[in-house]
């Protein structure tokens, strides 16, 4: 698929519309999502969108092949988005930045989590801060890797490592508690052995496809 | 053992390249902690896609918006063609800069030439004149071209690959080079009229290239890292001290700013740091004020 992407720049870059409306049919959903999460009003995340087409457009022949296709669409689309978002672009919103690495042990936040489900924590993701939820979004709704959500933030992908652990952080801190399946911590493993058996078999590797989004991963 | 902890968010969305993934899974089959940190990440990876699919597509009509808008005129695109040489490419970054200057700066940019050229013929000195008059104009182009907010195509810059320093180094060099040719061609005006021979010819080209360097300097770095007018102010402040000190009444403004007209190793030098130092940081600055 990214051979296939960067074909279309080139043919757009030599003024192919109908390469064009290929690109579009093939990233304006998942574009058009982190742009609305970005901005949380349609109608502005349609212009962006429009206003990212229109500069891949005009700028297919300055790709430069430095960073993949769906990096470089990201990245207008983000600036597209942020032009649009008056307060609380994400850059702005306060940081709680502490380095904290991973401990050594999975940490409360593991535990709450791996119990939740996903409309639950799909709830939970937009009482985060944008630059939590955006850390997220572009991980896993935008299958980026960690270096290519760096190139699409402009930070380091230490900084992406680290974000992405203190946004799971604040989000199991935003899930409710649920009390009914909640058990002394230390007498049981944070998963049902049945999960932990699935664990290792259910994640697909990327292999030349990005997964379709609909399928999930339990 | 080391445990592949940064990486398993991308393993719960499926980003890693293959082998990665593998190695991954087999580390999984026989660690407790990264099960259990992995059982932690999915939950997040699904909720995620959960909100994304939650998402209706947008307007069908979208993408005719989008048609309609690729038939009007291009803003100028701002590199060469793809895979073409690196020479090739720095040849087009050159050129699509000039599509950037409007008519007005090539009418006014004319007119100081001509004037320059006149008063270069007259007895009074051509070294005076070239001295200031090419320098302040450069001065003055630096800033309009490399200035911090002025640019139209931005935003269209910003949106595509070619760094945002390529684009200033080669409106920096279009301003200097053509400065620089100007005043070549002045100075051979002069000296062809005045017969002063080569070692006349190199005093005067130093007369005005050494001040064209220490204006430039400070207006690029101005202009570019704190505002245009910055930039011209500090130019045209660094020229006036010179051009009121010229009666030699003042002797410590004299020795203030003389050094910027006629210490060439010196000037050049500083001039090479400024403006390789004003390039390499121009791009962190734009970051800073965007996240301020």
């Amino acid at each position: 698929m990214g051979d296939g992407d960067l074909d279309l720049v080139q043919r757009i870059a030599a003024g192919d519309e109908r390469a064009l409306e290929c690109l579009y049919a093939r990233h304006a959903q998942s574009l058009f999502a982190y742009a609305y999460h970005l901005i949380g009003d349609r109608g502005a995340a349609e212009e962006a969108l429009q206003d990212t087409f229109v500069a891949i457009w005009r700028g297919a022949t300055s790709f430069e092949e430095r960073s993949t296709v769906r990096t470089w669409l990201f990245g207008i689309c983000r600036r597209q988005a942020l032009q649009r978002v008056r307060r609380g672009a994400p850059a702005a919103q306060p940081i709680e930045e502490v380095p904290e690495p991973p401990s050594e042990d999975p940490g409360p936040d593991a535990v709450v989590l791996a119990r939740a489900d996903a409309s639950a924590v799909a709830a939970a993701l937009a009482t985060l801060s944008p630059i939590h939820r955006e850390v997220l979004d572009l991980t896993f709704g935008a299958d980026l890797s960690h270096a290519e959500v760096a190139e699409v933030l402009g930070i380091p992908v230490g900084t992406v490592k680290s974000r992405l652990f203190h946004a799971r952080a604040a989000l199991a801190r935003a899930l409710p508690v649920d009390t009914s399946r909640d058990s002394p911590e230390g007498h049981e493993p944070a998963m049902s052995s049945a999960a932990r058996g699935n664990v290792a078999a259910s994640v697909p590797a990327r292999s030349g496809t990005r997964r379709p989004p609909d399928q999930e991963l339990k | 053992m080391i445990h592949p902890t940064d990486q398993l968010p991308e393993y719960a969305a499926a980003t890693l390249p293959p082998d990665v993934a593998d190695r991954i899974r087999d580390h999984l089959e026989g660690c407790a902690r990264c099960q259990a940190e992995l059982a932690a990440w999915q939950p997040v990876a699904a909720g995620v896609r959960a909100r994304v699919e939650a998402v209706a597509a947008p307007s069908p009509a979208l993408f005719d918006a989008v048609r309609r808008r690729l038939s009007r005129p291009a803003v100028a695109r701002y590199s060469a063609p793809l895979a073409s040489s690196p020479l090739r490419r720095a040849v087009g970054v050159l050129a699509y800069q000039w599509r950037l200057i409007r008519w007005p700066a090539w009418v006014l940019a004319g007119l100081v030439l001509v004037g320059t050229a006149a008063a270069t013929l007259s007895p009074a000195g051509a070294d005076r004149v070239l001295a200031t008059v090419i320098p302040l104009g450069a001065a003055a182009a630096i800033a309009g071209v490399c200035g911090r907010g002025l640019d139209p195509a931005a935003e269209l810059i910003g949106a595509t690959p070619t760094s945002p320093r390529v684009v200033l180094l080669a409106r920096l060099t279009s301003v200097l080079a053509t400065a620089t040719l100007g005043g070549l061609a002045l100075t051979a005006l002069a000296v062809t009229t005045a017969a002063t021979g080569l070692g006349g010819a190199l005093a005067l080209t130093m007369a005005w290239l050494v001040p064209l360097a220490a204006l430039s300097a400070v207006s690029f770095a101005l202009s570019v890292l704190v505002r245009p007018s910055a930039g011209v102010m500090a130019a045209v402040s660094a020229w006036l001290v010179r051009a009121v000190s010229f009666d030699g009444a003042n002797r410590w403004l004299t020795n203030l700013v003389d050094p910027l007209w006629t210490q060439a190793p010196v000037v050049f030098t500083l001039t090479a740091v400024v403006m390789g130092l004003t390039i390499f940081l121009a791009p962190r600055r734009e970051r800073f004020r965007a996240a301020s």
